[in-house]
């Protein structure tokens, strides 16, 4: 059990910079995941935590002890791969009992912990089987207990879910969640699944480009992204950013989007502020599809748009519109029935809006 | 289209063959592997028979006859009876056999010992791995030359041997009694050790880099990694070595010949220079006929014992639980 | 992973040590060739590694039959024999890569003379003296031995697995799907191994050859049993010049010996990659 803290982390491959001066302090026992696109430095972090990758510079601190020079069968680290890399020369007996007996257990305990590991998660009947005949399934189990069995310290798990099938996939995410109480274990956990990451985890890293984005709790992340990037990441569908002029009419400022119409700021204190702050700016507006209402066309307000086509994704419809300049999407219930082509209006809660600085991409008076 | 020329081209062929011949894919089969059948069947089935026949005579190339009247002096089994008495005959084969199981080890564990320290990437790997493999490329006549000369006893070998001891070393390596078999080891192992290292670097280089990275991270250090995942996983790797390494050392033939000529008297005389000197030094062709019958038969055996451990140890994997 | 400096010295040492061994030998042996008569042996002075006076008299020697510090002309020079090798090894290479190329396609892809595989290995399996007698009495009754057509032969038979082997692996690496698109356009069976599978393993087939050359070129004992004069290659040459001028020859044989180590070793290095897979039959790959 250990907190991890690494600051000012960086990875260089010759000249590409994977991780740049990364700064992160995971709380212990927490489960943390590391969410962004492929190539942004996540799984290089990670590896640069196990030690499977020398860190270019900076420190990484398992609660006050220095591991950066620690070669990684020292570090005290469970690490499940995205292949799992499980020994397919040895059964799923020995690939369990393999970290109990490099340290050189007595062979009653080895076996004691196998059974007891085997039988929570599952695989009791399986002991004797080659590992080479396992389904896919069966080999992230054994990849997970063989990681788990050694009691580490710290858990790290490299997209471990993406080589599954839909279905077990959404099973093993309830399971890792059970397990991860179990163990009491520090987690760190790479992906790329934004909707993996929100379910999972307790707190998310977002990066990019070997960059930190933000870094938060799920709901943080989600209602209060930091940037453009984070904004337009996390979600699905993905968050509205329409460019804006900013407006001041009359002492109250309102947003422009050209020929659709203009938002007003309204009487909410918060965005209000926050319009100020960026006075005179390009900004971008941001909303999320699900806070967009859809109105008919002839009352006051809104921005007026067309109904361009209509997508029914699973539990809801997403009606795409096309606004004078731009497109936007809106997240409507299933049984939302509306016609392509009708002239609509949509109006949003300005407490639930977001404000970018457009040149930066960066969050404006947030916090 | 097939149906048509296989009639057109086959209408002069005998019924079984036309029926062969009709489908493209069998007649194209047959023809492509006609010439290496034909090859086989020239140097195995017809040579396999004048080989019977000719090893129960006595018949010999000064004769004067073909050997086809060979039957004139037919012995049955006489000579295989001879065989079995022939001390000279089970000498050589126990010295084939010491010069296998001295050489083919040490060449398997520095091979193995070379492979390890090729693993990884460091600066000169290539160059290094390309030298290393040059004595294998190095025609075995030559090579056998190059030792020649070597182990003269005033010679390069006992030269550096003086000047590292202070002594004044004058061995007279191919011809001592003891030390000419040794000589031809040495030979033996700088020769073929390159292949075992490539074999041996080629398996190694195949054991899959994430589950050693799985291995490290569950605590395993570099020696633990080294037997319960390296090794293992070449296991049919090493088997294929060893088993090239052995059979071709057990035809020892090319170094002996330049180095010792079998000598000194019947020190270093394998099988195959056994054999040799029979052939034409003494001309007895057949006794030499049922002798190389023998040994083929002998080593057949051995083969197909080998084959059928490895069929059943595939049962075996086969019927395992999860099969 | 780690590496520490102890091990990185440890490494280069020993690999150092390696290079040392393998090379001692060669470098005898290169620098023999250069070395005048005197300079043999310890007979007229003390050995040296580096010829004290680099001469060209040894080549001279095996090529032109006479140098100044030899008083004994020789009376067969070195061309022939270069010839021999060279012709038959070439001829011995096309005869197994033709036939082992063809046999090799029709195992792969049509099922078709299956028991090649087994068959071509046991070739390598028997000690060529134990079964040499009766091909040299067809060779002689067919008039093959000491001809260049006779020993080209049998070194195509005795190569064959590796070619066959070799080219087999190549073939089973070639997607099938590639031919089958062919066969859909209307191409004939033959025409898809010639115009679109064959070009695709050409690469691997000039390595096939080279690698069949290198064994053919490297064989002294059968050369040793089918030739008597005309057509012995540079190996049996090589050996019989010291029987015949009674002293041993130590620095033409060693010139002789450079003339002969090198194709192979300068082919062996530019067909690297596929070593491991030839020297296998194709059971390993690199």
């Amino acid at each position: 059990m250990a907190a991890i803290r690494l600051s000012h982390l960086t990875k260089k491959f010759g000249a590409f910079t994977a991780v740049d001066a990364l700064d992160l302090l995971i709380p212990d026992k927490e489960f943390v995941a590391l969410l962004g696109p492929s190539g942004c430095g996540k799984t290089t972090t990670m590896n640069m935590i196990a030690g499977i990758e020398q860190a270019t510079e900076g420190q990484i601190l398992f609660d006050d002890r220095d591991v950066r020079r620690l070669p990684p069968n020292q570090r005290d680290v469970g690490f499940v791969f995205q292949n799992y890399a499980i020994f397919t020369h040895m059964t799923v007996y020995d690939n369990l009992a393999f970290g109990l007996s490099v340290r050189k257990l007595a062979r009653a305990e080895i076996d004691r912990r196998v059974r007891e590991m085997a039988a929570l998660m599952r695989l009791e009947d399986r002991l004797e089987w080659p590992s080479s005949k396992l389904s896919v399934n069966e080999l992230q189990k054994v990849a997970i207990g063989r990681s788990a069995i050694t009691e580490p310290a710290i858990f790290l798990l490299d997209e471990p879910l993406s080589n599954l099938d839909a279905a077990f996939r959404a099973f093993m995410r309830t399971e890792l969640k059970h397990l991860q109480h179990q163990f009491q274990q520090t987690m760190v956990y790479v992906t790329h699944d934004q909707i993996e990451a929100m379910s999972l985890a307790d707190r998310i890293a977002v990066m990019n480009l070997g960059e930190l984005q933000q870094y938060g709790t799920p709901a943080e992340v989600y209602n209060r992204p930091r940037n453009t990037f984070v904004a337009n990441f996390m979600g699905s569908p993905s968050m509205n950013l329409l460019p804006c002029r900013l407006i001041a009419e009359a002492g109250a400022l309102c947003f422009g989007f050209g020929e659709a119409g203009r938002l007003d700021a309204g009487g909410d204190g918060a965005m209000q502020h926050r319009a100020r702050a960026a006075a005179g700016a390009e900004v971008i507006f941001g909303v999320r599809p699900e806070d967009l209402e859809i109105a008919p066309p002839d009352g006051p307000g809104g921005l007026k748009g067309v109904v361009s086509f209509v997508e029914p994704v699973g539990p809801r419809t997403i009606v795409h519109l096309k606004l004078a300049e731009q497109t936007v999407k809106v997240a409507k219930e299933k049984r939302y029935k509306v016609s392509i082509g009708a002239a609509v209006r949509v109006t949003a809660p300005m407490a639930k809006c977001h404000l970018f600085d457009a040149a930066s991409g960066e969050a404006i008076g947030l916090g | 289209m097939t149906a048509g020329l296989a009639h057109a081209g086959g209408g002069w062929l005998p019924r079984p063959l036309r029926v062969l011949f009709a489908d493209e894919v069998k007649r194209l089969g047959f023809l492509m592997s006609l010439p290496a059948q034909l090859l086989l069947l020239f140097i195995v089935v017809f040579p396999l028979l004048m080989q019977i026949y000719v090893s129960l005579t006595y018949w010999g190339p000064l004769d004067g006859e073909s050997w086809i009247y060979a039957y004139k002096s037919l012995n049955p089994f006489e000579n295989y009876g001879e065989l079995f008495a022939d001390g000279r005959f089970w000498a050589s084969i126990a010295r084939t056999m010491l010069i296998v199981v001295v050489s083919v080890p040490i060449e398997f564990l520095l091979g193995l010992g070379l492979a390890t320290l090729f693993v990884d990437r460091f600066p000169g790997r290539r160059i290094f791995y390309s030298i290393l493999l040059t004595p294998m490329m190095i025609v075995p006549a030559v090579a056998g030359y190059m030792f020649f000369m070597l182990f003269q006893s005033n010679g390069p070998i006992n030269d550096l041997l003086g000047r590292l001891t202070g002594l004044q070393v004058d061995f007279v390596w191919l011809s001592d009694p003891d030390l000419a078999i040794v000589a031809v080891m040495i030979a033996d192992i700088w020769q073929w050790t390159p292949l075992m290292f490539l074999i041996l670097l080629a398996g190694m280089m195949g054991v899959p880099e994430d589950q050693l990275k799985a291995a490290t991270l569950l605590g395993a250090n570099s020696w633990q990694r080294f037997w319960r995942i390296v090794l293992p996983k070449m296991k049919m790797v090493m088997i294929i070595a060893a088993v090239i390494r052995v059979v071709e050392c057990f035809k020892i033939f090319d170094l002996l010949a330049v180095m010792t000529k079998g000598g000194p008297g019947v020190e270093t005389e394998t099988l195959s220079y056994y054999i040799y000197k029979l052939t034409f030094a003494d001309l007895e062709w057949a006794y030499v006929a049922a002798l190389g019958l023998f040994v083929l038969i002998a080593l057949s055996l051995l083969a197909w014992a080998a084959l059928l451990r490895l069929q059943i140890a595939q049962r075996r994997a086969e019927t395992q639980p999860g099969a | 992973m780690t590496s520490r400096p102890v091990f990185f010295f440890v490494r280069y040492g020993l690999i150092l040590l390696a290079l040392v061994i393998v090379l001692i030998p060669t470098v005898w042996m290169g620098t023999m060739a250069f070395k005048p008569f005197p300079e043999w042996t310890t007979a007229t002075g003390d050995l040296t590694w580096l010829p004290k006076e680099a001469t060209w008299g040894n080549f001279e020697y095996i090529f032109t039959g006479q140098t100044e510090d030899l008083l004994v002309t020789l009376d067969r020079t070195a061309e022939r024999p270069i010839l021999a090798s060279l012709l038959t090894a070439v001829l011995g290479t096309a005869i197994a890569v033709i036939a082992g190329t063809l046999g090799a396609y029709s195992v792969s892809r049509f099922k078709i003379g299956n028991n090649l595989p087994l068959s071509v290995l046991q070739l390598r399996l028997f000690p060529p003296l134990a079964v040499m007698i009766p091909v040299m009495i067809m060779w002689a009754s067919l008039g093959m031995v000491d001809t260049w057509w006779g020993l080209s032969l049998i070194y195509g038979i005795v190569t064959l697995p590796f070619a066959f082997w070799l080219m087999k692996t190549f073939f089973d690496d070639v997607p099938i799907e590639i031919e089958e698109a062919a066969l859909v356009e209307g191409c004939s069976r033959f025409r898809v191994f010639w115009k679109v599978t064959l070009p695709m393993v050409k690469a691997a087939l000039a390595s096939t050859c080279l690698f069949v050359f290198i064994l053919n070129w490297s064989d002294y004992l059968i050369a040793l049993l089918l030739t008597r004069k005309d057509w012995v290659t540079i190996p049996v040459y090589m050996n019989s010049l010291a029987s015949a001028m009674g002293g041993q020859m130590y620095g033409c044989k060693a010139a002789l010996g450079l003339i002969a180590a090198i194709p192979p070793v300068v082919l062996g290095i530019a067909i690297q990659k596929y070593l491991v897979r030839g020297l296998t039959f194709g059971a390993l790959k690199q």
